[in-house]
């Protein structure tokens, strides 16, 4: 036994616990999804999944060309996610920048600036659930901004709806966001700014032409990682708007969670499932195209 | 106004970027200041007509609802004298409620269950990214593999997941747990800890090898410590992760496990719906052990994560 | 040098392909795990088939007497059974107080644990169905599960014991019709034991309605007299003529939200003399009758508190209790919770039947009757038998009328003989039994049918589009009507129909009579 453990390569060796988890975990899972999704299986008809009648691709193709419903969830999640990724990097940036230089007090500063993030998110759901109905307190900040009372419908408006559910992720992520740019930016190499003021560049050039660049892979990175998981938002929908009014703030995991467990159309959530699993992959392939070379 | 050079600030330019900071930290600060400041409110308080900004009638009835479990509170909650717990009892014997719902239990359950899944998770990703940094195992299809487990919706795995769990007898127990939390987390550990054991230059390993030490004993004993920083940085995030985990740990658990999650979302009464008070308070405690990890680790937090692509 | 020869042998090796293989393998390794499992899985289930129990004599005056005495008997047969319950978080006071009773006249014990509330508790009963673990015995889902517990095999078939040890569901003590059959039964089996008789009945500020200045200015400005409203245009007039939002008061604080909204649009469609499906199947609100109807709550809603589109049913209880409002729609525990001394509310609640619409001559009155809980006894469990006699021990005359005392739990008065035991009447106040009593005689089910839940949450989506003005009424009802027909075409026309005659049936007689009326 012992000669065989040593004729195994080391890289390989070094593998087996990950590719065991994974297996274990994720393949056997996958797979029956995979099958699944090629049936027409819900536990109301009483049968076992392996018993379910296999209808294919048929979910596949009702779920794109003809449930407007998740497309439409399809295409709101992405929006939330593009927007809340642009906002919390752009807010990572400014803390970043703001954050460069040390001045008195900035490490009780950044920690009460990271706290967001370390807060359970269902505690934050109800937290901005309380802030943000209407005879809350955001309701009323407003009204004494503008001087009379407002009662804004922000947990049951479409749009209103969507909005309060963004505030809330950019609330609690933009930390995450920071600490990443913040290391980015501290990390440029002293002796290229110095070429570069030698030579004449502004404060404004030097940020523009020497830092950003550098930092590419790292905000491509962090780009990927929070829109991987903001495309799964779930939690904060369920609890500021369900999904509401109507289905106008739906997410898809949102969507796929009522399909699933009120509906219990396992076979059609799955088919669902391996969608967005295929969206986000080409995407996140995409994006980290040019620096690929870099990461893997 | 005299031009700064580059590295220094104009005194206008410190205050008014002192100014900016102090702002937004109040704005990012005011949800937290108002679930500390729910979790000291009265019943009436929680969603009063008017927004009741600190609690007029402070009580600390949340955090004894917290301590002592909703069954066993009296007062308030029932708008009876006696909880639960209290009648069965006048009823004439013991009731056993499984999960009692106080927090001591739960709160050491999510942390053995999300230290052990950490540690795992840190373990067995650390080889996983040894392999891809060194031997650049897989190319880029083997890393974009593991990757891409976390952008599958959690809530379509969670029923074969469940089936499978039960077929092992792994259900409502700690080791289910922590194998799925670990599963859950590798991705990040993985990618994560590669990019700094890019940065720790292989020769150091060679070196040793050729004084003699097993390929494994060098990383133990080289490379690792090198890169603990990042390492410590990555195990506060996954252990993050694992700590506001909800969905999975409630599917796969019925009567013996319970964490903090789970107890947070048990705060629901007849009469009251949601407790908003009591689930203020538990969601400020619960932030004090991530805040003690946080601020240890601070330093190399900032430095951990920029996967590696930064070079001094 | 040894190691950079085996760097470069690497680099080379561990390509594409030599991935695709090790992938293969390991899904090759995958598919022997998931047959392993499913073999075991396969055999797992083969033991489970609980043994059938000796028949035991029935023995008792009562039903809980019957229930325990069997119990004791049957409990010789399985020594050392224990019995484990499943409960929706916050309604341990109901049970867990009477355990300790049971297990002492039975010598079973019997524990409690709590699985989370609304959504959360529903993921796990069906969760159990899929996954079959046997993690508890019993369980109380609302009726509206009943057709998914069934079909999925998870709920025995209880109709043979409800012979045997009679649990009195019908009867002078029994459960008030109708909800003895649609709270209990499916397709003309008994699958449940419903224990909450959680009707809706229209709660008003009793100190503006019998107020004598505000009854005088009401007449003047309306023209008839104020009193408690028969009818829906009547609490319209009410509600808008209370609706003070200068004064912090206003007309009403019902549940406009989302998942709420359907059960306001129910009773009120319900109401005009119509059922929810037609003989062919076919949804029948998109009609001049459903329009009206989802124009009324339009109209309604302005004069609402402005938060009743977010809040959920513990807000609006707490607006009403706080008085800001006159008039709600609520469940009967809201009765028995303002009657507690020192609360606001107190005296100052008057109640009455949900009002009605004036059909061919007679006002017919529908009250929505939405959640409620049922026991089931799970088949997975290894002591069914045991589990369905807890069951009838706590939903019997006796014991569940100290149950629907206890604060700590959602159980509501749902017997006949409830209505005459003093210490019920006492905690929900005479005038208020009087109302219930009433309300549930005239309530109407939710769509308890196989895919019920989504008839139901995709009626509530175009509800709240009508509601919140994203699409006319018309619209919003059409695309409910189609969305309906889609679910009725997955599951078959034909099956649903018969579900469809076999819930219609248990109807309250109002809306019988109401659509024989229309003819």
């Amino acid at each position: 036994m012992k000669n065989l453990l040593k004729k195994i390569p080391f890289p390989i060796a070094l593998i087996i616990p990950i590719e065991l988890v994974m297996m274990f975990l994720l393949i056997f899972p996958l797979i029956v999804e995979i099958w699944v999704s090629l049936t027409n299986w819900t536990p109301l008809l009483g049968t076992n999944w392996w018993h379910a009648k296999f209808v294919w691709l048929k979910n596949y193709y009702q779920i794109i060309f003809t449930d407007r419903r998740f497309v439409m969830a399809v295409l709101r999640t992405i929006l939330i996610a593009t927007s809340c990724v642009v906002v919390e990097l752009g807010l990572g940036l400014l803390y970043g920048l703001l954050f460069v230089r040390d001045f008195k007090g900035k490490r009780i500063f950044v920690s009460l600036l990271l706290l967001p993030m370390m807060i359970i998110p269902l505690v934050a759901g109800y937290n901005f659930f309380m802030l943000f109905i209407e005879n809350g307190p955001i309701n009323q900040v407003i009204g004494w901004i503008v001087g009379r009372q407002v009662t804004l419908h922000w947990l049951s408006d479409p749009t209103l709806g969507l909005i309060t559910i963004m505030v809330a992720d950019i609330w609690e992520w933009t930390p995450l966001m920071f600490l990443i740019l913040m290391a980015g930016l501290t990390s440029v190499p002293q002796n290229q700014v110095r070429a570069a003021v030698s030579l004449g560049a502004r404060n404004f050039q030097i940020f523009r032409f020497l830092t950003i660049p550098l930092m590419k892979p790292i905000i491509l990175i962090a780009v990927v990682i929070r829109g991987m998981e903001l495309f799964k938002i779930f939690d904060l929908v369920f609890i500021l708007t369900r999904g509401g009014p109507g289905t106008t703030t739906e997410t898809i995991s949102f969507y796929l969670y009522s399909a699933g467990f009120s509906y219990m159309r396992m076979g059609y959530i799955a088919a669902g499932a391996f969608i967005v699993l295929a969206i986000f992959l080409t995407a996140s392939y995409y994006i980290l195209k040019p620096v690929v070379k870099e990461i893997a | 106004m005299r031009k700064a050079p580059y590295g220094e600030d104009t005194r206008l330019a410190k205050t008014l970027r002192y100014l900016a900071i102090v702002f937004i930290t109040l704005v990012t600060m005011f949800p937290f200041f108002w679930m500390i400041s729910t979790s000291f409110k009265p019943v009436k308080e929680w969603t009063p007509p008017k927004p009741v900004w600190v609690a007029h009638n402070p009580t600390m009835y949340n955090y004894l609802t917290v301590f002592l479990g909703p069954g066993r509170a009296k007062g308030g909650w029932w708008a009876s004298d006696e909880g639960v717990r209290d009648v069965a009892e006048k009823e004439g014997a013991k009731v056993s409620l499984t999960g009692e719902s106080s927090i001591f239990v739960p709160f050491m359950t999510s942390l053995f269950v999300c230290s052990c899944a950490t540690f795992l998770s840190i373990s067995i990703g650390t080889l996983a990214a040894y392999s891809i940094s060194r031997y650049k195992f897989g190319g880029n299809f083997f890393s974009f593999f593991i990757l891409s487990a976390r952008m599958f919706p959690p809530i379509a795995v969670v029923i074969p997941l469940v089936v499978m769990f039960s077929a092992f007898r792994l259900l409502d127990s700690y080791l289910g747990v922590i194998i799925v939390y670990t599963g859950f987390t590798i991705p990040f550990s993985v990618w994560m800890i590669k990019s700094f054991l890019d940065d720790v230059p292989h020769e150091l390993e060679e070196a040793a090898v050729i004084d003699g030490m097993t390929n494994f004993q060098a990383i133990l004993k080289v490379t690792i410590p090198l890169a603990k920083g990042g390492i410590a940085a990555t195990s506060l995030f996954i252990f993050i992760l694992n700590w506001s985990e909800f969905l999975i740990a409630f599917l796969l658990t019925s009567t013996r496990v319970m964490t903090v999650p789970i107890l947070i979302s048990r705060y629901f009464s007849t009469t009251l719906g949601h407790m908003y008070g009591p689930q203020a308070a538990l969601g400020t405690i619960a932030t004090i052990p991530v805040i003690i990890f946080g601020f240890i680790i601070q330093k190399h937090l900032v430095r951990g994560l920029t996967f590696g692509a930064i070079k001094k | 040098m040894e190691e950079e020869k085996n760097n470069d042998l690497f680099e080379q090796k561990i390509n594409r392909r030599e991935l695709l293989k090790r992938g293969s393998m390991a899904a090759g390794a995958a598919i022997l795990l998931s047959s392993g499992v499913t073999g075991s899985l396969f055999a797992a289930k083969k033991e489970k088939k609980a043994g059938k129990a000796e028949g035991v004599k029935v023995v008792g005056a009562t039903a809980m007497l019957r229930a325990v005495n069997s119990a004791k008997e049957l409990a010789k047969q399985y020594p050392g059974a224990k019995l484990k319950v499943m409960v929706p978080t916050g309604s341990l006071g109901n049970m867990a107080p009477f355990g300790a009773q049971w297990e002492q006249l039975t010598g079973v014990p019997v524990s409690f644990f709590e699985a989370g509330y609304g959504d959360d508790y529903s993921n796990k009963v069906v969760q159990e169905a899929v996954a079959k673990t046997g993690q508890f015995d019993v369980t109380p889902p609302p009726p509206h599960m009943i057709p998914t517990v069934v079909e999925s095999k998870l709920a025995l078939d209880l109709t043979d014991w409800v012979a045997k040890y009679d649990p009195e569901l019908t009867g002078p003590n029994g459960v008030v019709a109708p909800l003895d059959k649609f709270g209990c039964s499916y397709n003309g089996r008994v699958y449940g034991l419903d224990t909450d008789g959680d009707a809706w009945s229209l709660f008003l500020r009793k100190d503006y309605l019998e107020n004598p200045k505000e009854q005088k200015n009401f007449k003047a400005k309306v023209g008839y007299d104020l009193k408690k409203p028969e009818t829906w245009k009547q609490l319209y007039d009410q509600v808008k003529f209370f609706h003070r939002p200068d004064d912090g008061f206003y007309g009403g604080i019902m549940l406009y939200g989302s998942f709420y909204s359907k059960f306001a649009y129910l009773q009120t469609f319900c109401s005009k003399g119509n059922y929810y499906f037609n003989d062919k199947m076919e949804p029948t609100f998109n009609s001049k009758d459903g329009v009206e109807a989802l124009q009324y709550l339009q109209d309604l809603s302005e004069f609402q508190h402005p938060g009743v589109f977010s809040m959920q049913w513990g807000e609006t209880y707490k607006g009403m209790s706080d008085g800001l409002a006159y008039s709600t729609f609520a469940w009967p525990a809201f009765a028995r919770y303002n009657n507690k001394p020192g609360n606001a509310a107190q005296n100052k609640l008057s109640y009455c039947v949900t009002p009605g619409w004036d059909v061919k001559g007679k006002i017919c009155h529908a009250t929505m009757l939405p959640y409620s809980w049922a026991f089931i006894v799970s088949r997975y469990s290894k002591y069914p038998e045991l589990g369905y006699l807890w069951a009838q021990y706590n939903q019997s005359p006796e014991i569940s009328a100290k149950a629907v005392l206890q604060d700590g739990g959602y159980f509501d008065p749902f017997r006949y003989s409830h209505f005459k035991d003093k210490d019920v009447l006492a905690a929900y106040t005479p005038e208020f039994m009087e109302v219930l009593l009433a309300s549930l005689q005239v309530s109407i089910p939710e769509v308890i049918l196989v895919g019920g839940l989504e008839y139901m949450d995709l009626l509530d989506k175009e509800v709240q589009a009508g509601l919140r003005g994203i699409k006319t009424a018309e619209k919003a009802l059409s695309d409910a009507a189609d969305r309906w027909e889609e679910v009725t075409e997955r599951y078959g026309r034909e099956e649903q129909l018969g579900q469809w005659k076999s819930l219609k049936s248990y109807f309250p007689k109002s809306v019988s009579d109401a659509v024989a009326r229309k003819g």
